[in-house]
């Protein structure tokens, strides 16, 4: 590019970053005389600033920079000053270097421009930078424009403006839901998830998490238990004291056909003392991390298979393995509630209620029937009054009182999937019918996605067992159904979610499988994917192998091995004859040039009083025309090549000096 | 810190010397991602998209995230553009071995490729080792090779002697826009030595004397007999048969042999003080370096003369650089000189044994002081006394810390120069 060419593009820059800040204000008189400017600046000749002032003019531009970075209230006259700065950076190049002064110049206007927030002319502005900007930088490298670069250069900035018009439509879309993760991670005890107890009244406003727990393989979605409690003080809900011992499971066949999936799992199939009765039913979970050493599974499982030991169902039948950070386990399960253990019937924990209840609570109790009816009816009563008075909601409040179930019942009547169980329990309780809170996860339908359910953190769930004669613990869960699938949102079916959900969910399954099966398991995982891949893959595999044997065949050999640049000079012939020549006059005349010194160190060297003044500025001119034309690449005319062989060959004809 | 084990001494020390980015264990990555992948445009953008990227994080403010997501297209698709095979095309670079300080460096890089390439880019990368930083001029351009292959001249002017090790150019591919580079096509790392600047001296008086040399110079160079041929004459019995001269004998019909003779000669070692206080100021640094200028002119010179100089005494170090036959050892003592480092503890304590017991073999010891004391002074008297002539050059600003003069009369010749004084005759001599 020329350097007229070149003025001219960069006055077109500034101009266009001046344009963006008159379109970012709309003020069209600044912008008017604004634009004027760098085209005077083409007009006039180019100056040669005073070093001062040229010092004294970039330090101002700079901090004109640095507080339209700061001060976004005073963009417009920020802009202005620098738009003008740029305008007298044109003149004088070289006082005034683009990349260190003329282009910060023009960010600092590009900034001072965008400073304006309501500013809707501001992006085609920056278009228009942007446009300029790829002109000047398609242009300036070197090489002429062919057709094949033009193409490339067209591909190019279509990538770069896909990408950036994706960019600006994204970001602040993306704002307000980065800014809600932030504040999740910030704060983690909002978040939906499984605990090992339910204390109420803390959280004012509850958050989803999508982080996923598991992944589960059934033929339906089912509820998952993985703690039971009784005991509650009013605000906390903790587990009872064991009455009776834990139920180990030991290794032994199921009754009937294992599932297919059951060779993917490793481990051996566990089974309590007392198993359910077929039919079963069969479920595969990945677990992304198992909370305190619980597995999450249906209230009647039959069995498990894991490689973990030992495994054991606790006093409520929740099952409970060793913590481990993944795994993948299968479950056998029956379906039904949870059955009734001996003794589980009498005891008086699941009737207790706080000791400073709320009087409105009793009294609603009695209003619901008081102890009439049957336990099925005092549920039914329970659940549909709770479900008309209350609403669900993740964001309860601030709260106000030591009794949260009252003040969840009376004054907010709002409240999450804890507040529902917690009051459902105490009601129930008060009406005489046994019960207990439930902590685990629903998975519903809305979870599927493809072949399995996925589950999140969101997905914690609680509910209430209540014990019905002659039936067992029988789930009650009096939350809102429509409500909570209106703030459960289902699984996003896109395409890209679809595919990093398949990814993460292989990768969980990889290492859980890995980690538990060892190298058996890991020889098991090849086989599989050989299976799965090489079908595919096969047709691309010998696509590529006949598309390489034809390329090596058409080249004729194996691939050329890509020769390294010469480390000693190529000397071209008549330049080597010359210095050859003259290396045979130094040594005619007594001074042999050492193979270590250098041509013209050796011709400099020669002492005065034992050459001629001839022969030693004949040597430094040959030294000097041999280094130009070996190292500094320079072409020898062919006239002077010629003068210094004669030269040469006379002195080398000449007698030597004695 | 004395206190400290010397592992951690060194490790503390290790800290306190500055280290560029690059060579640090993780920022390294990107630090050499940003320096070698990027052109200086793409630098820019990539500074210009964080300035960006900080102001305008908060998209409802203000707008700066407009200009961040063009810049930042522009980079992503330049990046792209960068994950493509280095460019096919091949790449020369010719640098010299030797060169002198001040004097200007050419040299030149030729590309060449089968096809047309418009985006190349050609890029010295940071010098592998440098006593001064060598601003190669330019230090990267692009390239574009069309029809016939593509020529860049370099220019270099060496600021201080020593030895530089180059790494090889680098040749890279770029997007359309020349934001984003390819890896590179390489030239193999080259050494450059160098050496300090000296000026023609046209005599340098030294004490002379002539001292035996059984072999003559052949011995000293360790190879060989004495073959000092003077001329023929009869033979006599008793003469080696070997020294028949059998042409003479043909030609004059009676036996002649070979007559040798033993050879005098003048051995001159070569002291160089490169003593120098820590913490010396830069004047003392320059005159320092004017020392190795006297050095190398006073070499320069007795290359040029019927002397030999042996031995070359830098620092704490002792060179013997009449190997080869003698015919190289200008360019031995200037490879030293190149590359000679101030020593920070007086080094006559350490040259004194190697020196001394060469004594015996030399004529003449040229001594090229920074100053003149009682060590300096006591280390001289000592060669004297080992009988062997003695010629001192001061290289001083200033007065000496002892007075010298009177020590002139006892030793021999002693002179005092100025570091001016050597400045202004080579450039005297780079001007004639």
């Amino acid at each position: 590019v020329s350097p007229r060419g070149r003025r001219l593009s960069l006055a077109a820059l500034v101009a266009a970053a001046d344009a963006s800040l008159a379109l970012a204000y709309q003020s069209p008189l600044p912008a008017l005389a604004l634009l004027a400017l760098p085209a005077a600046s083409l007009l006039v000749r180019p100056l040669a600033v005073h070093a001062r002032l040229a010092r004294i003019l970039v330090w101002i531009s700079r901090a004109l920079l640095a507080l339209a970075a700061f001060r976004a209230d005073l963009g417009l006259p920020l802009g202005l000053a620098l738009g003008v700065l740029s305008a007298v950076f044109l003149l004088d190049e070289r006082s005034f270097s683009t990349g260190r002064v003329l282009l910060p110049a023009v960010v600092g206007i590009v900034i001072a421009a965008g400073a304006n927030p309501l500013a809707a002319g501001y992006t085609p502005g920056a278009w228009l930078v942007f446009a300029v900007v790829v002109v000047w930088l398609g242009l300036s490298p070197s090489g002429a424009l062919r057709p094949r670069r033009l193409v490339t250069l067209v591909v190019f900035v279509a990538i770069a403006a896909g990408l950036a018009h994706a960019l600006i439509v994204f970001l602040p879309w993306a704002q307000p839901h980065v800014e809600e993760t932030a504040a999740r991670y910030m704060n983690p005890n909002v978040e939906a998830g499984l605990s090992i107890g339910a204390r109420l009244g803390d959280i004012e406003r509850l958050g989803l998490s999508r982080r996923v727990v598991l992944r589960m393989w059934s033929d339906e979605p089912m509820s998952l238990r993985a703690g039971v409690f009784a005991r509650f003080d009013g605000r906390a809900w903790a587990p009872a004291p064991p009455t009776r011992p834990a139920d180990f499971l030991t290794a032994r066949p199921l009754p009937g056909p294992p599932p297919s999936w059951a060779d993917s799992v490793p481990g051996e199939w566990q089974q309590p003392l007392s198993p359910p009765p077929p039919p079963l039913a069969f479920a595969r979970f990945v677990a992304s991390e198992h909370g305190a050493g619980v597995l999450p599974a249906p209230a009647l499982t039959a069995a498990v298979k894991i490689s973990e030991r030992p495994v054991r169902f606790d006093e409520f039948r929740v099952l409970q393995a060793p913590p481990v950070p993944a795994g993948v386990y299968g479950i056998a399960y029956a379906s039904g509630p949870a059955p009734l253990l001996p003794g589980d019937d009498g005891r008086p924990v699941y009737l207790e209620t706080p000791a400073a209840l709320d009087t409105r609570v009793r009294a609603l109790a009695e209003t619901l029937g008081g102890s009439a009816g049957s336990p099925a009816e005092k549920i039914g009563r329970t659940v549909a009054d709770l479900q008309s008075r209350c609403r669900y909601s993740l964001e309860p409040g601030q709260w106000r009182t030591q009794d949260p179930v009252a003040e969840f019942l009376f004054d907010k009547k709002k409240g999450y999937c804890e507040y529902f169980a917690s009051a459902t329990v105490l009601l129930l309780r008060l009406q005489g019918v046994p019960a207990r809170y439930v902590n685990g996860l629903s998975v519903r339908e809305a979870n599927r996605r493809r072949d399995h359910y996925v589950i999140r953190a969101s997905d914690a769930h609680a509910w209430a067992e209540a014990l019905v004669p002659g039936v067992g613990w029988v789930a009650v869960d009096s939350t809102p159904a429509g409500e909570y699938a209106q703030l459960h949102p289902p699984e996003d079916p896109n395409l890209l979610a679809d595919l990093l959900d398949r990814i993460a969910g292989g990768w969980t399954e990889l290492v859980a499988r890995l980690r538990q099966g060892g190298w058996k398991e890991a020889v098991r995982i090849a086989g599989e994917a050989a299976r799965r891949v090489l079908p595919v893959a096969s047709p691309f595999l010998l696509a590529l192998g006949l598309y390489s044997l034809a390329r090596r065949w058409k080249r004729g050999g194996a691939k050329p091995v890509r020769a390294r640049a010469p480390s000693r000079p190529t000397i071209a012939p008549e330049l080597g004859a010359c210095l050859a020549r003259m290396e045979a006059v130094w040594m005619k005349n007594g001074h042999p040039r050492p193979r270590h010194r250098g041509p013209l160190e050796h011709a400099l060297s020669i002492p005065p009083e034992r050459t001629t003044p001839e022969l030693r500025r004949l040597g430094v001119e040959v030294a000097e025309c041999f280094y130009r034309g070996v190292y500094a690449g320079e072409t020898i005319p062919p006239a002077e090549l010629e003068r210094l062989a004669r030269a040469v060959h006379t002195a080398q004809a000449t007698p030597a000096r004695t | 810190v004395k206190l400290l084990p010397e592992a951690v001494q060194r490790y503390l020390r290790g800290l306190a010397q500055p280290r560029p980015l690059r060579e640090f264990p993780i920022i390294g990555g990107p630090v050499r991602a940003f320096e070698f992948r990027l052109t200086p445009r793409g630098q820019f953008l990539f500074l210009a998209l964080v300035v960006f990227a900080v102001l305008g994080v908060d998209t409802r403010a203000r707008m700066v995230y407009v200009p961040f997501s063009l810049a930042a297209g522009l980079y992503v698709a330049a990046t792209i553009f960068g994950f493509r095979s280095r460019p096919k095309a091949g790449l020369e670079c010719r640098v010299p071995d030797r060169a002198t300080v001040g004097r200007t460096l050419r040299m030149h890089a030729e590309v060449s490729a089968d096809r047309p390439h418009s985006d190349l880019f050609l890029a010295w990368p940071p010098l592998l080792e440098s006593p001064v930083p060598l601003p190669l001029s330019p230090a990267n351009t692009f390239v574009s090779v069309d029809g016939g292959p593509a020529r860049v001249a370099f220019e270099a002017t060496p600021a201080r002697r020593g030895r530089y090790v180059l790494r090889g150019l680098r040749l890279r591919g770029t997007d359309p826009l020349g934001l984003v580079t390819t890896e590179p096509v390489t030239t193999p790392d080259s050494t450059l030595l160098i050496y300090p600047r000296y000026y023609t001296m046209d005599s340098f008086d030294i004490p002379l004397g002539r001292r035996y040399q059984p072999g003559g110079i052949p011995l000293t160079s360790s190879t060989g007999d004495a073959i000092e041929f003077v001329g023929t004459r009869e033979y006599r019995p008793g003469d080696a048969v070997r020294n028949i001269h059998w042409r003479s004998w043909a030609r004059r019909g009676e036996p002649v042999v070979k007559e040798y003779q033993e050879e005098y000669f003048c051995r001159i070692a070569i002291i160089l003080d490169t003593f120098l206080e820590k913490g010396a100021s830069d004047a003392e640094k320059a005159g320092f370096e004017s020392t190795i200028s006297m050095v190398a002119s006073i070499a320069d010179f007795f290359s040029r003369s019927e002397y030999i100089v042996d031995i070359l005494a830098a620092g704490p170090d002792v060179y013997e650089v009449s190997a080869g036959r003698s015919l190289a050892y200008l360019d031995n003592i200037l490879d030293v000189l190149a590359c000679i480092e101030p020593c920070y503890d007086p080094p006559f304590q350490t040259i004194g044994p190697h020196l001394f017991e060469k004594l015996s073999q030399l004529t003449t010891v040229v001594a090229i002081l920074q100053d003149w004391d009682d060590r300096r002074e006591a280390f001289l008297r000592r060669v004297r006394a080992a009988g062997v002539a003695v010629r001192a050059v001061i290289v001083h600003e200033g007065p000496t810390t002892r007075d010298w003069q009177g020590a002139a009369d006892d030793l021999g010749s002693v002179q005092l120069l100025t570091p001016a004084q050597i400045e202004d005759a080579i450039r005297a001599e780079a001007r004639a």
